[in-house]
């Protein structure tokens, strides 16, 4: 059998490790099967992971890209097809512009918070000093505590006569009366925001303690050395040596607040009125309260998009800029 | 033969994972996808006061003793979630044999052809009769001239619950409640002293007991929802008057009525901050073990000049249009049917009459006005879209709260209901 160029290959380091007794053209043809084999092995190993990514991301959400073109309800399950409809009804609605501005305010003024926390209990928890083993673990309770938990908790916190926050700020002199921050519209979102800062900054509290111990302390003594003081050291060492941490952090934060669900639905439901009212509520009470798929998928492609455009734009940029350094 | 190692790890992994997936699958199906089944599954949502699952053990054991070879298969659901699970089964095609519905729900899952009439199977039954259960409870599973469910307990929003003590304190007299319009908001202002106690508790929360609790007042007024030809009618002039009384109220109730739901009015009323709230009967469990006063109840009060109507509600008993054993599901309908097995599975007021009236003395304070309120009241309305009517509701009840004018927020509602109404018909 004529050896073809890919035999050629195999060949020569084959003719390195040829068995005992063995002629070349034996050793190659096993080294052929044992080629064959290899590409099976490497086309089995793929298939479970892209099964399973078929299964769970590209199906699910292929389905919701078709159904936002659709109509159906609860009576009229069958899903019509609708074309834009379902966008157009939604981009020339007041609620939808006030679910995006909720949206956006709550994503910008959670994340903002978590990176200036986080950031700050971070270095803070990196000093030594008596109890801060203590003190590390606690900060975590936030985190792990489950959403629907937290927000009876706040509802609790908030509550305008027995709630401590009244009490407090009460006590200090900042508010009159007994208000109702979860009750008007004036207050509600941003006191949800709140909660929500409270929940989340532990994760970015752990991310930053870890990346900030990681950065040498020799490059702080050079700096110092160097006649840097202790702000310049910061903004000029420490934080470019954190900045893929950062960079990954606000991403990650980003993405788990725009999509956060469980403390706005169990404190406000969204209200009152539509003043609480982001994307994810939003979805969930046209799908499982309106029982309207179309404009529920409407509304989710829509999330997705943004939260596409958001994440291409924040990396490009970063990565031009050279992310922080 | 190391570098197999990995691939056949990851191959075994898979095929964990599609195992756990199919099993969870086949799991939470139920006797009606899999093809002559041998189990009926039936779904309730959970009660407050009560085990169920105890009063259930019982009518599933004789049940399975009458039908030898079948095992009933019981599973509840807290409330919340009750609504969402069942829809997601329903729409999946693996939903339970049998289920309870909320009455408002009945014509909408008749609509979608998810439960099946049942009008030949009660006309032949020996249990089920239209006239041993209470009238309105009845009517709530009637969707066009069909039959699609049994009724299995029944109450009416609401009654008035006061606590005494605060009326002698504002030197009102405790045995003479208001029972006008007028003389309630005296009442309330009497009885407002904050921020230690208030007038009144109200609810205005975004969910169905702001509508429900509203409706009672609407409908005492002579207002309706939706008319006799089922368009919306819920800016009419009495609706307004309705909702202006509502709006009034809130003078004398604590802030943040726009996030008080049913449970934090009833807290509200036993920390003895809210001296009356309207509620319906089965917080009476509640009030027996939190309220540590004189706690009372009575008529809720009426326009001058007219009578009290509650807004109905209650659950009943539904057949899936998919179940492969609708004759084996109706019969443990009739099972439940029977007076003390429809006992033992309630906490909420049995909607067979001898029952429910036996529950009604048995079990609660005042039952005369339990029974005087449950015989004033109208159901909501037979509408397969009454789930999205209700949520304008519900969000016109939190614009008035906000101090909306009353009038053009109904007349928004209304338009809104209409378009509803109109794009599913």
């Amino acid at each position: 059998m004529p050896p073809t160029v890919r035999n050629a290959d195999v060949s020569i380091s084959v003719a390195e490790r040829l068995a005992p007794g063995e002629a070349p053209d034996q050793a190659v043809a096993r080294e052929k099967r044992r080629h064959h084999r290899q590409t099976a092995l490497r086309v089995l190993c793929i298939v479970p992971p892209i099964a399973l990514l078929g299964a769970l991301v590209v199906y699910p959400l292929a389905n919701a890209v078709y159904l936002s073109f659709t109509k159906s309800s609860f009576i009229n399950p069958d899903p019509d097809w609708a074309g834009l409809a379902n966008y157009q009804a939604i981009l020339t609605s007041d609620t939808f512009l006030t679910v995006l501005k909720n949206s956006l305010i709550w994503t910008v003024a959670v994340v903002a918070a978590q990176f200036v926390l986080g950031l700050a209990s971070a270095i803070l928890l990196s000093q030594k000093f008596k109890g801060r083993l203590v003190l590390r673990s606690m900060v975590i309770l936030p985190w792990i505590m489950p959403g629907v938990i937290a927000g009876v908790l706040w509802k609790l916190l908030y509550d305008p006569y027995l709630g401590p926050v009244n009490a407090v700020a009460g006590g200090l002199g900042l508010v009159d009366g007994n208000p109702a921050w979860l009750g008007q519209a004036s207050t509600a979102l941003a006191a949800v925001i709140i909660a929500a800062i409270w929940k989340g900054f532990p994760l970015s509290t752990i991310m930053y303690m870890a990346s900030y111990q990681g950065v040498p302390n020799e490059l702080r003594e050079a700096a110092r050395s160097d006649g840097a003081n202790a702000w310049q050291v910061f903004l000029h060492v420490t934080l470019p040596a954190m900045a893929p941490t950062i960079r990954t952090t606000v991403l990650l934060t980003t993405v788990w607040t725009f999509n956060y669900f469980d403390l706005v639905y169990v404190m406000t439901a969204g209200g009152p009125g539509t003043s609480t009212e982001i994307f994810p509520t939003y979805i969930y009470r046209e799908a499982f309260q309106n029982v309207r798929y179309g404009v529920a998928g409407a509304y989710g492609v829509i999330s997705v998009v943004l939260l596409s455009i958001f994440t291409v734009v924040y990396l490009r940029q970063l990565n031009k800029s050279g992310g922080l350094d | 033969m190391t570098r197999f190692k990995r691939p056949a790890l990851i191959g075994a992994a898979a095929l964990a994972c599609v195992s756990v997936m199919t099993g969870c699958g086949g799991d939470s199906g139920s006797g009606s996808s899999s093809g002559g089944s041998k189990v009926i599954t039936i779904w309730d949502q959970e009660q407050s006061a009560k085990d169920i699952a105890q009063g259930y053990a019982t009518v599933v054991k004789q049940f399975e003793k009458e039908h030898p070879g079948y095992t009933v298969k019981v599973e509840t659901f807290p409330f919340a979630q009750y609504r969402d699970k069942m829809l997601v089964a329903m729409k999946g095609g693996t939903g339970p044999d049998v289920m309870t519905l909320d009455e408002v729900w009945t014509p909408e899952f008749a609509a979608a052809g998810l439960i099946q009439p049942l009008d030949d199977q009660i006309k032949g039954s020996d249990v089920i009769k239209q006239d041993d259960f209470f009238k309105g409870a009845w009517e709530s599973n009637q969707y066009q001239d069909k039959t699609w469910g049994v009724p299995l307990n029944f109450d009416v929003w609401e009654e008035m619950y006061y606590n005494a003590d605060l009326f002698k304190a504002a030197g009102l007299d405790p045995d003479k409640p208001p029972t006008t319009w007028s003389e309630w908001n005296d009442a309330a202002k009497k009885l407002n002293n904050p921020p230690n106690s208030f007038g009144m508790g109200l609810i205005g929360c975004k969910d169905e007991s702001s509508s429900v609790m509203t409706d009672s007042l609407i409908f005492s007024n002579g207002g309706e929802i939706l008319d006799a030809n089922g368009d919306a009618a819920f800016d009419s002039p009495e609706n307004v008057e309705a909702y202006e009384q509502y709006q009034g109220l809130l003078d004398y109730s604590p802030n943040g009525s726009a996030g008080a739901c049913e449970q934090d009015v009833v807290n509200q009323f036993t920390a003895g901050k809210a001296a009356m709230i309207l509620d319906g009967s089965w917080q009476q469990d509640t009030m027996k073990t939190a309220a540590k006063f004189d706690w009372r109840i009575a008529l809720p009060p009426a326009p001058d000049g007219k009578d009290f109507v509650g807004a109905l509600g209650g659950w009943n008993l539904a057949v899936n249009a998919k179940s492969d054993n609708s004759d084996l599901a109706f019969q443990l309908i009739e099972e439940l049917s029977k007076p003390d097995n429809q006992a033992a599975v309630n906490s909420l007021i049995p909607a067979l009459q001898s029952a429910g009236e036996k529950f009604v003395n048995d079990n609660r304070k005042q039952p005369e006005v339990i029974l005087d309120a449950l015989a004033s009241g109208r159901p909501r309305p037979a509408s397969p879209v009454y789930p999205q009517l209700s949520q304008i509701q519900q969000s016109a009840v939190q614009d008035i709260i906000g101090g909306a004018d009353v009038k053009s927020t109904l007349k928004d509602a209304s338009d809104q209901m209409q378009e509803v109404i109109d794009s599913n018909s």
